[in-house]
């Protein structure tokens, strides 16, 4: 019977373990093996110098405020998108008119449909000084108006609109699970007397735990890679102050046209998490065999 | 129960086939459109509306021009069958009318002109892609100087056989061609680009509020001389001040700064134009050896700085300005004066009807020099066509070069850009503007700065080109000077930090052996 | 709590939620529906109305010295793409998902996990390598070549997505049809799959949406025969263009598309199946 398992695996397995061999693991490797070299445009020649970019990177005193900046980054936009998708989700799941039911969830979902280029540039907009309505909300407030893109608080102003563009990707996710739920369970915990709050925490929660769990993996992964709003709004200014490692990876690439270095700092920015994964499994497994 | 189980697989399988059903119309109708041609089809009416305008504006662009263009592509052999694929930036008005004449110069020589429009930000990698990797699928390359076009220089063929071929010899390219840019181009022993475009920033001013006889007699008593474009810094600073009057502010400028070059290029073409280069004959900084030098590069910023913060008479916005957001801004009426990119507006977009009821007619104004003794050109973008060493048809790439520098092609793009000949450019600045005839076609105050302007990164002091100042050193600028702009470091941080980065940068680069 | 408060509290929540998530939008519909120097700066309506930017991004033509080809087919290039790469993500991620789930030996969660690395790497590393493989396999600005890039990065998530799914069907759905005499195949694509919908549905509309608004590699593998979108925006908003309202409109329409996807799938797939399965 194990025979037969295991050879049923593989072959479920073997397009897309075929298919990511050929797109992936190639590029993957071409990927290392750039980082260990440099590129000489006058001679037109690549040579291999070993572990040199990846000294350079180390020896750089930003790179660490690279670093400290994308998990700072990380951390705060995947919390805060998830708490608001999850609210979202229990939201729209409580409400019982489908018309309004549809409304709220086109309107909860459009953020992530406007391409992230150009919503970073609404955002933009509504931050300048005197164009935008954030200010002009805020003079009613009796804040002071002030160019947020320029101030210390940009990156947490990148930060807002992120969450603002990608919390629908949690809620369409929590928001399918939510509907899966078999009902039964539901209607035994109502006949057990449970207000809506108990309900939530000691049922539903914990079915969903495993949906949960891979939305805020998926959150993280791709909030550790996120592009497109830091770019558009501040390009990592001003100065270095929301430089994280993707930015750094992508200017020495497309600006620097140096291919090589910035291959090093995507095998330091793949690296990094799967050090801190690796780390983290390993402990849970010693901790189970306790 | 079996009952039961037995409706929901059957419910099931009704879902699944319907689905199952959807899908394959969904695929079919995909294939379908995939299919070769059928793309075409559908957008056929949408690209008729296409043809027909461009048509519109080639007649018009021809029209305007057949009296005074009388030179034509000098006889030629056609090439039948020959197609070259060109590089180009995507959206680029200085270019978009001479490319929307490329259906005349196939008719002529039979050449096929296939473009591939990038995204501006994507020019220089693409292209370098490309070329690194020898792929042969661009025939030319359209580089730009604020960037790259250094790297590309050792793929690009000699040119120096064509050049005397069509001009002579090199002495008379030289004399027509703006040589100072021209020189950048220059590398082992030919020059392997011809220069298609060349702008520089300039100032531009609201008409209407100068010619106020109330704000000349306001002016005038305030300040004891009239009021008229600045020809001083300090007469600048005055008349900025004296329009300030928020929202409404007396200057604007596209001072942004990473991942915005304009900002550090208006720095740089303030301190150039002021007669110094950034490096001296050794290749050193000049903002740290020179003492002059640092003092004029720390004058720059703070005036700039302080007009934000302190003296407020430039826009806070201005900060994050890009060109077009400036021109933006300045075309809303909220600034009197604007100093920048304004090559790409004050042709066409600027002399508009819509435009001029709005907010009067503009004039143009050198840009005061911080040293008006010692002046000297500022920067200028420069943008060059080379033929790739992988390109199978050298001599139709060169026919393609030939008709870009022509005078048809550049005067067609004169109107928002400098034609980087001397004899085009003057020609230029005598015809009317098509739009607005009472003024020239290209507008006298980028015309003057144009004939000054050079590359940034070549050295006069050492006569040559150090490219390496167009990675980290420009982009470690570009970042200083929106940390200056942000008001978050000072001037004198800004001129140090920058010396010790484009030094570190070009003794890795290997600059200062002994 | 309180019937009434509770529904207070939500109706509160509701008009929270759409100014929050639509303020933006609604800023970008006004500067889509005027002309040069309309644009809104307090909160009111902008200070002429025309339609001028639809127009010209539709049909495209020349505006103030620029020339603007028509959207439409950058829309169908997009969508295009985007569709594909739903299909071929599905295709090839719904086995591998069920046997994650089902098999549970130590090599598939390392494989699983494995899977990590894929949705961990930076796109712009992959630029250089993708384009010298694309350019030796004939792949460059062609569809299949655009829609293969994509959907390798939407493998890992919609794996993951569907073996969440798959994990919370209780085993004894799968244990009866066994008992039934039904063989791995029926039960898979009669029972499992079907069950599974909504977790397919949301792994297509994400994959759909994210190949939609991608940029940096169809900006690297397209080469003008195809031009998706998101590249047409990011050229509106780079040096030197003041087209604003155009660019406004092109976004605008750009949504549509998405919109009606997700309806779509939305409305059909988890209306059928919540009805028809739960019942069990």
């Amino acid at each position: 019977m194990k025979q037969k398992s295991y050879f049923l695996f593989f072959l479920f397995l073997l397009p897309v373990i075929s298919y990511l061999a050929i797109f992936f693991i190639y590029p993957l490797g071409l990927l290392f093996y750039y980082s260990l070299t440099k590129f000489d445009y006058k001679a037109k020649v690549r040579y291999f110098i070993g572990l040199t970019n990846f000294v350079e990177i180390f020896q750089d005193p930003e790179t660490y405020g690279y670093i400290f900046r994308t998990f700072l980054y990380t951390g705060i936009v995947v919390f805060l998108s998830f708490i608001l998708g999850l609210a979202y989700a229990i939201l729209v799941y409580s409400i019982k008119s489908k018309l309004i039911n549809t409304l709220l969830r086109i309107i909860i979902v459009t953020p992530m449909l406007i391409m992230p280029v150009a919503g970073a540039t609404i955002w933009r907009f509504l931050l300048s000084m005197h164009y935008g309505w954030i200010n002009f909300i805020f003079e009613i407030f009796g804040i002071q108006r002030e160019n947020w893109l320029l101030s210390p608080y940009a990156f947490y102003w990148v930060m807002i609109t992120d969450i603002w563009g990608w919390s629908p990707y949690i809620f369409l996710i929590m928001y399918a699970a939510l509907q899966q739920l078999p009902q039964s369970i539901l209607d035994a915990s109502e006949i057990d007397g449970a207000t809506s709050f108990k309900k939530y925490m000691y049922v539903i929660f914990p079915i969903l735990k495993p949906v949960m769990i891979i939305a805020l993996t998926l959150k993280t992964l791709d909030t550790y890679r996120a592009f497109d709003y830091i770019w558009v709004m501040t390009g990592g200014g001003p100065g270095h102050s929301s430089t994280t490692l993707n930015i750094i990876t992508y200017i020495t690439a497309m600006q620097y046209l140096n291919f090589e270095k910035s291959s090093a700092y995507g095998v330091l920015t793949m690296l990094f998490p799967l050090f801190l994964t690796l780390s983290f499994l390993f402990y849970t497994r010693v901790r189970k065999f306790e | 129960m079996s009952e039961e189980k037995k409706k929901i697989n059957r419910r099931e399988y009704i879902k699944y086939i319907g689905a199952g059903v959807a899908g394959l119309a969904i695929g079919g109708a995909i294939g379908y459109l995939t299919a070769p041609g059928k793309i075409e089809k559908i957008t056929e009416t949408i690209t008729k509306t296409e043809t027909a305008a461009t048509a519109t504006v080639t007649q018009t662009v021809t029209k305007t021009f057949e009296k005074t263009v009388t030179a034509t592509i000098s006889p030629v052999k056609t090439y039948a069958g020959v197609s070259l694929k060109v590089p180009h930036m995507a959206g680029w008005a200085s270019q978009a009318p001479g490319i929307a004449l490329a259906s005349e110069f196939e008719k002529e020589t039979g050449i096929k002109i296939i473009y591939d429009m990038i995204p501006p930000a994507d020019v220089a990698s693409k292209q370098w892609l490309e070329v690194s990797n020898r792929t042969g699928n661009y025939d030319i390359v359209t580089v730009g100087v604020d960037r790259v076009h250094p790297r590309f220089l050792p793929y690009c063929i000699g040119l120096n056989k064509y050049i005397e071929e069509h001009w002579g010899s090199i002495k008379e390219f030289e004399n027509k061609v703006f040589l100072e840019p021209q020189k950048s181009a220059f590398y082992e022993g030919e020059y392997r680009g011809i220069p298609i475009h060349i702008n520089t920033p300039f100032g531009v001013y609201r008409k209407k509020l100068f010619e106020d006889p109330e704000n000349q007699k306001k002016f005038e008593s305030t300040y004891g001389y009239e009021l008229r474009p600045p020809k001083t810094i300090q007469e600048l600073e005055d008349i900025a001040t004296f329009f300030t009057k928020p929202p409404m502010y007396g200057l604007t400028g596209n001072l942004g700064g990473a991942p915005i070059p304009a900002g550090f290029v208006t720095f740089l073409d303030r301190f150039m134009s002021a007669g110094f280069d950034v490096l001296d004959k050794d290749l050193r900084p000049t903002f740290k050896y020179n003492d002059k030098a640092y003092e004029l590069g720390v004058e720059i910023a703070r005036w700039f700085q302080d007009g934000i913060y302190k003296k407020k008479f430039i826009n806070p916005d201005a900060a994050t300005f890009r060109a077009g957001t400036m021109a933006d801004f300045y075309i809303s009426g909220m600034a009197a004066m604007g100093i920048g990119w304004f090559g790409d507006f004050f042709g066409i977009k600027l002399q508009e009807k819509e435009v001029v009821d709005k907010i009067g007619e503009s004039g143009d104004f050198i840009i005061p020099s911080f040293r008006p003794e010692s002046e000297s050109g500022g920067f200028v973008s420069w943008w060059m066509h080379g033929i790739l060493d992988t390109c199978k048809y050298p001599d139709a790439a060169w026919e393609y070069i030939k008709w870009v520098a022509s005078e048809k092609y550049q005067l067609a793009c004169a109107a928002v850009q400098v034609p980087p000949f001397k004899d085009l450019a003057e020609k230029a600045n005598k015809m009317p503007n098509p739009i607005n005839p009472k003024i020239p076609l290209l507008p006298n105050a980028l015309y003057q700065a144009s004939l000054k302007a050079r590359v940034w990164f070549y050295i006069r002091d050492a006569k040559m080109n150090v490219p390496e100042l167009c990675y980290e050193p420009w982009d470690e600028g570009l970042k200083l000077w929106g940390s200056l702009m942000a008001n978050q470091i000072t001037p004198e941080e800004f001129i140090t930090k920058w010396s010790e980065v484009a030094e570190a940068t070009l003794e890795k680069a290997g600059y200062y052996k002994k | 709590m309180n019937k009434h408060f509770r529904n207070f509290l939500i109706f509160v929540f509701l008009i929270l939620v759409s100014v929050w998530s639509w303020f933006p939008l609604v800023w970008f519909l006004m500067v889509s529906i005027t002309g040069p120097g309309g644009i809104p700066t307090k909160i009111s309506l902008p200070s002429y109305i025309t339609f001028d930017p639809y127009i010209h991004v539709i049909f495209g033509g020349y505006f103030s010295g620029y020339f603007l080809k028509s959207v439409i087919p950058s829309i169908l290039d997009s969508l295009i793409i985007a569709i594909m790469s739903s299909f071929l993500t599905i295709i090839i991620s719904v086995l591998p998902a069920y046997a994650f789930s089902r098999f549970n030996f130590m090599l598939s969660k390392t494989i699983y996990n494995g899977l990590l690395i894929v949705r961990m790497i930076p796109f712009v590393t992959l630029v250089a390598p993708y384009f010298i493989m694309f350019n030796n396999l004939k792949l460059i600005d062609t569809y299949h070549g655009l829609i293969f890039a994509i959907t390798t990065l939407q493998i890992p998530p919609a794996i993951w997505i569907m073996r969440g799914f798959f994990d919370s069907i209780p085993k004894e759905i799968e244990e009866q049809a066994m008992i039934d005499g039904a063989p791995l195949i029926k039960r898979l694509f009669l029972i499992l799959i079907p069950l599974i919908m909504p977790g397919i549905s949301v792994a297509a509309s994400l994959t759909f949406i994210f190949s939609y608004i991608h940029y940096i590699l169809y900006s690297i593998l397209s080469r003008g025969t195809i031009n998706p979108i998101s590249i047409r925006i990011v050229v509106f908003i780079q040096e030197g263009i003041v087209m604003w309202n155009e660019m406004a409109a092109t976004t605008i329409l750009s949504m549509i598309p998405m919109f009606l996807f997700l309806l779509f799938l939305g409305k059909y797939f988890i209306k059928g199946i919540t009805m028809g399965a739960i019942k069990g």
